[in-house]
């Protein structure tokens, strides 16, 4: 029990106050900047599973693509590597897609497969995207939505929420990134990594599931559309046709994927930056080229690839299927050997 | 809004601050009410105007005390506080208790049930401000204290934020005088204070909320698990609800204190306790005399003879039982205290007791009280009558057809908590913290809670206590 005098306490003084709440403040944050370098990477589902295995095999790739579900179901390495191969540009390709990771998480992730030095890496892959800032609330309770939240990240997202001012929820949604900001910095419920790790040290951990049949990161999409969302597919896609413009992408977003392309860079890879075959046809551009340098790939344009649109290659407006993905992971390749062949990528 | 929640930590701070630069004590105690009130609005709003009755009532039920000499007019008026305050406890929480009760003995008697329950949402720590309100016009009715001529005094007591969901049960004659009085900054124990919060924190977030999962899960299903695991399970729940309640009582305490107020201890080392009797002066012990000032002496205490004493002591130990929620488990929880209170008396009375007989059971009286107290726990905890039963035969008897386990690591767990508790009630850690310089201490202080984040879970569980 703790007693109620204290025979050690001072007068006190609002000055003295304000400095030991400095001291407690400052102690607090570097405590807690200290563990969360010292804390093993947290055990986040898929993701975690993910980058051990490219750790371990860091040094057989040298091409990765980074993204969403987009990229994971969409880009076959085997297909692109078979390609490139055939273009005389041989490749080893990991498919680093995840259902689900938007940037800045997507960001966050490669900053990490960066951070295990892969020694061969010559291509990067970034699925290009504004910066999502929303709250998906099936997944707000979840590690997942928390762990990516560093102050780069969050930062990111804060501008972003800040550019984006009108909106109606902006409030909410700037609070919601500062707590979870807040929630991952005090490392609150870690020690479920540090169990995690404990009890898996030296223990070799199974493959992801979600590597796919060929251990490449890529499992396709077999489901096809049927007729009535087939049809509201193509009225959906006429519809965005018509509305299609080009629209610069927020400033945030593009400082976000300069620092990313700055990475890949200093571990002498090159960036290119992938828009997936979606029905939004918004042509993002980048405010200052110059700054970026790295290439764009853009293919959601129904115009210029209209055998993506092909509604019996696709899952939905999103997503390619499998046979989709073949001929898409191919357009990437043909499209990679022309920059190279042509000098305009090294 | 939990005290373990960030959001609560941000309010704190805006109650503080506010609080302190406010000069006139009647702007601070309209400010700490209006603090309360949004504070119990967090949870429901809808119930603030129930708090709000509550409190204008039996500030009305006071003047008018204060104000007759007549005692059946002013047994009268008590009577209309305790009618209202135990009406509205009895319908919020018990009116399906007693509905689904009638139901089965009718439905046993072979007689037509056509009895309906009702879905009712209980007010949060409505148990406990009912117990606040009442103690005020109880005391002012038995004239130990004066009745209060101020509203704001009356309901900033009974709606106090630290104390009002879930205790201490706070008496008006402590309290109300301290609201009446300026308090001073230079007065409160800010270390001391600072220490308590993050000692509940820890008890409440880090070991009842760690612990609280594997609790669950045996609970859920009892029968699946070993005779072993029944045995872990329920001392783990005895670690869980002590951590979870103590807990929280900590930092109610560390709160008020940190405004200038002391509200009154509740836990003094319940597990060391060497009989029931000694566990009930260690346990929730607001409630306890509570329950021994407001029923047990009113109905008579020790007075009379031995029949008659029982019958206040399990009268109020089975009330005392049902205080926590209206379901038979409850009352078999409070039945088995008073049991165990009434066998103790008699052992107590007992003049010419053996000298060896003495011996024996003065070393065999914690553990057996400890036993005790787990096999009461089981139907504080279980979620019915069956789910008990087959616990406590596990328990007891050492029989389960189930075979999973919770865990032999857990047993470690059990046993380094039970000395930190042992270590605790010699005085271990209540002093070296003390010592040293102000900055010192802010910046242990500092470290100590980003440490203690660390090993909390992810997600709060709700105090227990919540729920009486």
């Amino acid at each position: 029990m703790i007693a109620s005098t204290d025979p050690a306490r001072t007068d006190f003084s609002p000055g003295r106050g304000l400095l030991d709440v400095g001291i407690a403040v400052l102690a607090f944050v570097l405590v807690c900047g200290g563990l969360n370098a010292l804390l093993p990477f947290p055990e986040i589902d898929v993701v975690s599973a993910e980058l051990r295995f490219f750790k371990e095999h860091r040094d057989e790739f040298d091409t990765v693509f980074v993204g969403s579900s987009r990229i994971h179901h969409q880009v076959s390495p085997a297909i692109f590597d078979r390609v490139m191969g055939e273009a005389g540009h041989p490749t080893r390709t990991f498919n680093f897609g995840i259902n689900g990771m938007f940037p800045p998480e997507s960001g966050y992730v490669l900053e990490r497969l960066l951070r295990t030095k892969p020694r061969h890496l010559k291509w990067v892959f970034i699925e290009l995207d504004e910066l999502e800032t929303r709250r998906i609330p099936k997944a707000e309770a979840s590690r997942r939505s928390l762990y990516w939240h560093d102050w780069k990240r969050t930062s990111l997202v804060l501008r972003k929420v800040l550019e984006d001012g009108g909106q109606k929820d902006a409030r909410d949604l700037f609070f919601f990134h500062t707590a979870l900001f807040a929630r991952n910095f005090a490392n609150i419920g870690r020690k479920i990594d540090l169990s995690w790790w404990s009890s898996h040290l030296g223990k070799k951990t199974a493959p992801p599931r979600t590597l796919g049949d060929n251990g490449d990161g890529y499992v396709p999409q077999s489901k096809r559309m049927s007729e009535a969302e087939a049809v509201a597919y193509e009225a959906g896609l006429e519809r965005a046709i018509v509305q299609a413009e080009s629209r610069r992408v927020s400033s945030s977003t593009e400082q976000a994927y300069r620092q990313w392309a700055d990475a890949v860079r200093e571990t002498g890879a090159t960036p290119i930056f992938l828009v997936t075959p979606t029905t939004a046809q918004t042509k993002l551009e980048f405010r200052s080229e110059s700054g970026i340098a790295g290439a764009v790939m853009p293919f959601n344009d129904a115009k210029d690839y209209p055998q993506l649109y092909r509604n019996e290659i696709r899952v939905d407006a999103d997503h390619l299927n499998g046979t989709g993905a073949e001929e898409f992971t191919k357009l990437i390749a043909d499209n990679l050997s022309r920059l190279i062949n042509d000098g305009r990528i090294q | 809004m939990l005290f373990v929640e960030f959001r609560f930590l941000w309010f704190f701070l805006a109650v503080f601050c506010v609080y302190w630069s406010l000069r006139e004590n009647r702007s601070r105690k309209i400010w700490l009410l209006l603090c309360s009130y949004f504070f119990y609005a967090a949870w429901d709003w809808r119930f603030l105007f129930l708090l709000m009755g509550s409190s204008a009532l039996d500030y009305f039920v006071g003047l008018m005390l204060a104000r007759t000499k007549n005692p059946a007019r002013r047994r009268g008026w008590l009577m209309l506080s305790l009618c209202a305050n135990l009406g509205t406890l009895a319908f919020f929480k018990y009116f399906n208790f007693f509905v689904s009760s009638a139901a089965e003995l009718l439905t046993w008697l072979g007689l037509p049930a056509g009895l309906h329950t009702l879905n009712i949402i209980l007010p949060v720590g409505i148990s406990f401000y009912t117990f606040h309100s009442m103690s005020y016009t109880i005391d002012v009715y038995r004239g130990k204290m004066r009745a209060v001529s101020s509203l704001l005094d009356v309901a900033a007591f009974i709606g106090f934020f630290p104390q009002m969901v879930a205790g201490p049960i706070v008496r008006a004659s402590a309290f109300l005088p301290q609201l009446q009085s300026l308090r001073k900054f230079s007065d409160v124990d800010l270390r001391g204070a600072l220490v308590l919060f993050l000692v509940g924190f820890v008890k409440k977030a880090s070991i009842a909320d760690g612990v609280a999962p594997i609790v669950d899960k045996y609970f859920d299903s009892p029968a699946a698990y070993s005779a072993g695991s029944a045995w872990l399970g329920v001392l783990l729940y005895g670690i869980q609800i002590y951590c979870d309640f103590s807990g929280y009582t900590d930092m109610a305490i560390a709160s008020a204190r940190l405004l200038g107020y002391e509200l009154p201890v509740n836990f003094r080392f319940p597990y060391l306790a060497r009989n029931v009797s000694d566990f009930w002066h260690r346990w929730h012990i607001s409630l306890s005399t509570w329950l021994r000032d407001y029923l047990y002496i009113p109905l008579g205490g020790n007075r009379g003879n031995r029949w008659f004493v029982t019958r206040n002591i399990m009268l109020t130990m089975m009330l005392g039982g049902l205080w926590h929620g209206g379901a038979w488990t409850f009352v078999i929880w409070g039945t088995l205290h008073g049991v165990m209170l009434v066998l103790h008396r008699q052992w107590s009375e007992w003049k010419t007791r053996p000298a060896r007989l003495v011996a024996i059971v003065d070393w065999i009286a914690w553990p057996l009280t400890i036993y005790w107290i787990c096999i009461t726990w089981i139907f504080f905890r279980a979620a019915d009558l069956n789910h008990a039963g087959a616990i406590a035969k596990s328990f007891v008897f050492w029989q389960s057809a189930g075979t999973r386990d919770i865990g032999i690591r857990m047993i470690w767990i059990v046993v380094l908590l039970g000395i930190v508790h042992w270590l605790n009630s010699r005085g271990v850690f209540s002093r070296w913290w003390r010592r040293g310089s102000s900055e010192a201490f802010a910046a242990g202080y500092g470290c100590s809670v980003a440490l203690v984040l660390v090993f909390i879970p992810a997600k709060y569980t709700p105090f227990i206590y919540f729920q009486f």
